[in-house]
């Protein structure tokens, strides 16, 4: 049942209709159960895998409480962990290590949907009851609760612990504003995975199936298009999550804002670009190794590790394993490794010419530099393989001087006009984003432009979008 | 939570939001209106829009079967038969239709035509998948170019009861849905068969393996497959004869290549010989008649002069009247 099926069109106001209508000490019960079916539909044999990580957690935050001794607290956070992220490493590598290992057999493990992250806010859950252990045993129903919320259950937001549970005791009612925000937000959700991603999928599919044979120019176009295929499904799922959930009276946590607008490729991932994963590896592995104040090398290397252990993190399923994953998150180390390299030469210049540093100009070749040196990693993240990653690279470059001459030449379709223009009112929107929120933008403007903006969204939906019940990428990490 | 939800929705918010619904439902009602004259309506390439154009005829044959059967009308064989025997006929082919969908089209078609003589263009792979039988009915691609019609729609809900059709097909059929939404948009992989009718095929093994397996899905091979849609056949068959209509089932020429690719072909005839013998049906096998690729537009589908040598040297024959 994903977000983009019918079944989940009927499912959505099903619950939001019981959630209003029963009383209000029966609508966290009935919040569970949504969750269950939900992520039940996806194959009840997912729902045996979630019972173990909530089972695990539940157990291991019991003995987190501060009525427990230090060291069984140590001891209950260090078995826990081990056990959610022991599994995590097993479903996500087992398979291809005993492919690769005579001795080891083929035992099927597949991680179900959403794995990782559920196993994520099960490691956040434990690891801040370890570090700010409560004085009395917090609610197993809660705690239950916010490892199976539905809408993020698949693909996050990486919620933190504290705020949603707080929001799970307030028990809130959501205000008008929340629920046009959340109406708001699937919609325009809905919109970025259905018109955008999967309009765009197939010809990415197609294009880095053959890149031998492909040629340069298309794969060029591909990779482009893959950078704005794999933001509108990701942050279009966010979007409808973060939706779906103010339907209810709770809020997830930012998890996109525009990334491609980003002027540096550290404001790129620690600000812009899953920024819930990005807090997870800053506060739970960042920090504790030492951050950026154990010294200059160790500084270097921490942000290093991060870089190669998130390019892990998102090998082993949706794309397969490789090493290009590990070279996606190399990449994009070096990239940081750079950026803080050439830092001082940066404030030297703005110094030195203050206007010219400042300028619109300027901000327009950063996010246009930094967007293409992602692009450049994009390529080992989507590639089959790493030898695929660099051939196409290797294509791209070697024909690179002829583009102007191709694409003169080039047989444009309907479908590459279609697919430019709908990533052109993407970046339209988000330009006017970056200046005001949309929902300013909507409120501020008088009733038939608002609701022709709606209809225009809505029935671009449903004539343009593409319905063939496309997973979401990141759902399978 | 517990403080009354009637803080935050005012009377005149629920007005403006139940102004928006509306306006939206006349909206899409205006779109989908415009989309059933300018899709469903304004086309003969599916047997639903065929029929509706048809209502109130008779024809002496009506055509059912898959894809190998659209060649016929491609090559403008109900036209020939009735300049050479007086003889009208319709094909009501598919791509991909399989007896289930066939049914389907036929229950239809009793409902608006009035039908002397059935012929059926059987093909073993129609019997090999739920991908061409309920599958094709909620078929999205199909439904673009179905009609709106009482009728079509109260015999789709009977399938959704009756024949494990998914309902989500008939919610798009009633909705108009997929003609609003083209689901083959940019699809440069579609069965063109009508462009193609006049090109001759080169042989291609390779062809031959990928469009076997395109017909023969294995991952979802059940050995109780075939026997559940040769059931199917026999409903409709059985139908067909208790409307005093006769049937005639034929099996239409194939290059040598693509025959000896078929799986399990042998036992496929078998079986399906002892369906139609009971109930007295000939079955005339034409599969080995026309072996010679250049008779066909691609791997298996005769092209305008394999259409020509079919009709003038078998079919003919076979659809003649009895005298």
């Amino acid at each position: 049942m994903l977000f983009n099926s019918l079944d989940f069109l009927l499912f959505l106001p099903l619950a939001c209709g019981l959630y209003y209508g029963l009383p209000a000490q029966l609508r966290l019960p009935l919040l569970m159960l949504a969750s269950l079916a939900f992520y039940g539909s996806f194959g009840w044999s997912n729902l045996a895998w979630l019972a173990v990580v909530v089972a695990v957690t539940l157990v291991a935050a019991r003995w987190l409480s501060a009525r427990n001794t230090a060291a069984s607290r140590r001891l209950a956070l260090t078995a826990g962990l081990l056990v959610i992220l022991g599994l995590l490493v097993v479903l996500k590598f087992y398979e291809t290590v005993a492919g690769a290992v005579a001795w080891l057999p083929a035992l099927g493990l597949s991680a179900p949907a959403g794995f990782s992250f559920y196993a994520f806010m099960s490691a956040s859950l434990l690891i801040d009851r370890y570090r700010d252990p409560p004085e009395d045993h917090p609610s197993a129903f809660l705690d239950a609760l916010y490892l199976v919320w539905f809408p993020k259950i698949l693909a996050g937001p990486i919620e933190r612990s504290g705020r949603f549970l707080s929001q799970l005791a307030e028990r809130r009612a959501p205000s008008a504003a929340m629920l046009l925000l959340g109406s708001q937000l699937i919609v325009w959700g809905l919109f970025k995975k259905v018109v955008i991603a999967d309009n765009l999928a197939p010809y990415v599919d197609r294009i880095y199936e053959i890149p031998a044979y492909a040629p340069p120019l298309e794969l060029a176009i591909a990779t482009y298009f893959f950078a704005f295929q794999i933001y509108c499904d990701f942050s279009g799922y966010t979007d409808m999550a973060i939706g779906i959930s103010l339907l209810f009276g709770i809020q997830l946590a930012e998890n996109f804002r525009r990334p491609y607008f980003a002027a540096s490729v550290s404001s790129f991932w620690s600000e812009r670009w899953h920024t819930s994963l990005a807090r997870w590896f800053r506060d739970y592995l960042y920090f504790p190794l030492g951050g950026s104040r154990a010294g200059t090398v160790r500084f270097y290397a921490n942000l290093m590790i991060v870089f190669l252990i998130s390019g892990l993190w998102h090998a082993g399923l949706g794309y397969g394993v490789s090493w290009g994953f590990l070279v996606w998150g190399g990449l994009n180390g070096l990239y940081v490794w750079g950026e803080r390299l050439l830092r001082p030469l940066g404030q030297l210049g703005a110094r030195s010419f203050p206007r010219v540093s400042g300028s619109l100009a300027v901000r327009i070749v950063s996010a246009l530099v930094v967007f293409h040196l992602v692009l450049v990693s994009w390529v080992f993240f989507r590639a089959d393989s790493l030898s695929d990653g660099w051939l196409i690279l290797t294509r791209i470059w070697a024909a690179m001087p002829e583009f102007p001459s191709l694409l003169r030449q080039f047989p444009f379709t309907a479908e590459h006009g279609f697919l430019v223009g709908v990533i052109a009112a993407l970046l339209l929107i988000e330009l006017f984003q970056e200046t005001r929120p949309l929902t300013e933008w909507l409120a501020a403007m008088p009733v038939w432009m608002r609701w022709g903006a709606w209809y225009a969204c809505l029935f671009a939906i449903l004539i343009l979008g593409r319905w063939q019940g496309e997973a979401f990428i990141y759902m399978q990490f | 939570m517990d403080q009354p939800e009637t803080e935050n929705w005012s009377g005149r918010r629920k007005r403006r939001l139940a102004g928006f619904v509306l306006v939206f439902v006349l909206l899409y009602a205006g779109a989908a209106i415009w989309a059933e004259i300018t899709v469903a309506r304004s086309g003969q390439e599916t047997a639903f829009q065929r029929l509706l154009q048809a209502r109130g005829e008779t024809y002496d044959w009506v055509v059912l079967g898959a894809s190998h059967a659209l060649p016929l009308d491609y090559g403008g064989v109900p036209e020939r038969l009735q300049a050479d025997t007086g003889q009208s006929a319709i094909v009501l082919a598919d791509t991909g239709a399989g007896p289930v969908f066939n049914r389907f089209v036929f229950d239809q078609a009793l409902e608006d035509i009035k039908v002397k003589n059935l012929l059926y263009i059987v093909d073993s792979f129609a019997f090999a998948s739920s991908d061409w039988n309920q599958d094709r009915i909620a078929d999205r691609k199909l439904l673009r170019k179905t009609p709106l019609r009482a009728s079509t729609a109260s015999l789709m809900l009977s399938y959704v009861v009756q024949d494990d059709v998914d309902p989500r097909g008939l919610i798009d059929y009633l909705t108009g849905f997929s003609k609003l939404n083209d689901p083959a948009r940019f699809s440069a992989q579609d069965w063109r068969g009508a462009e193609n009718f006049d090109r001759k095929a080169r042989p291609s093994r390779y062809a031959v393996q990928q469009r076997i397996e395109y017909l023969y899905p294995q991952d979802r091979a059940d050995p109780g497959m075939v026997e559940k849609y040769l059931g199917a056949l026999d409903a409709l068959f059985r139908t067909a004869q208790a409307e005093g209509i006769r049937v005639l089932v034929v099996k239409m020429p194939l290059t040598d290549a693509f025959r000896k690719a078929l799986p399990d072909e042998a036992s496929f005839d078998q079986a399906l010989k002892a369906r139609t013998a009971p109930l007295g049906i000939d079955y005339l096998d034409f599969s080995e008649v026309l072996p010679d690729a250049s008779l066909y537009f691609d791997t298996d589908h005769l092209n305008r002069q394999g259409v020509e040598r079919f009709y003038t040297g078998y079919l003919r024959d076979a659809l003649a009247p009895a005298d």
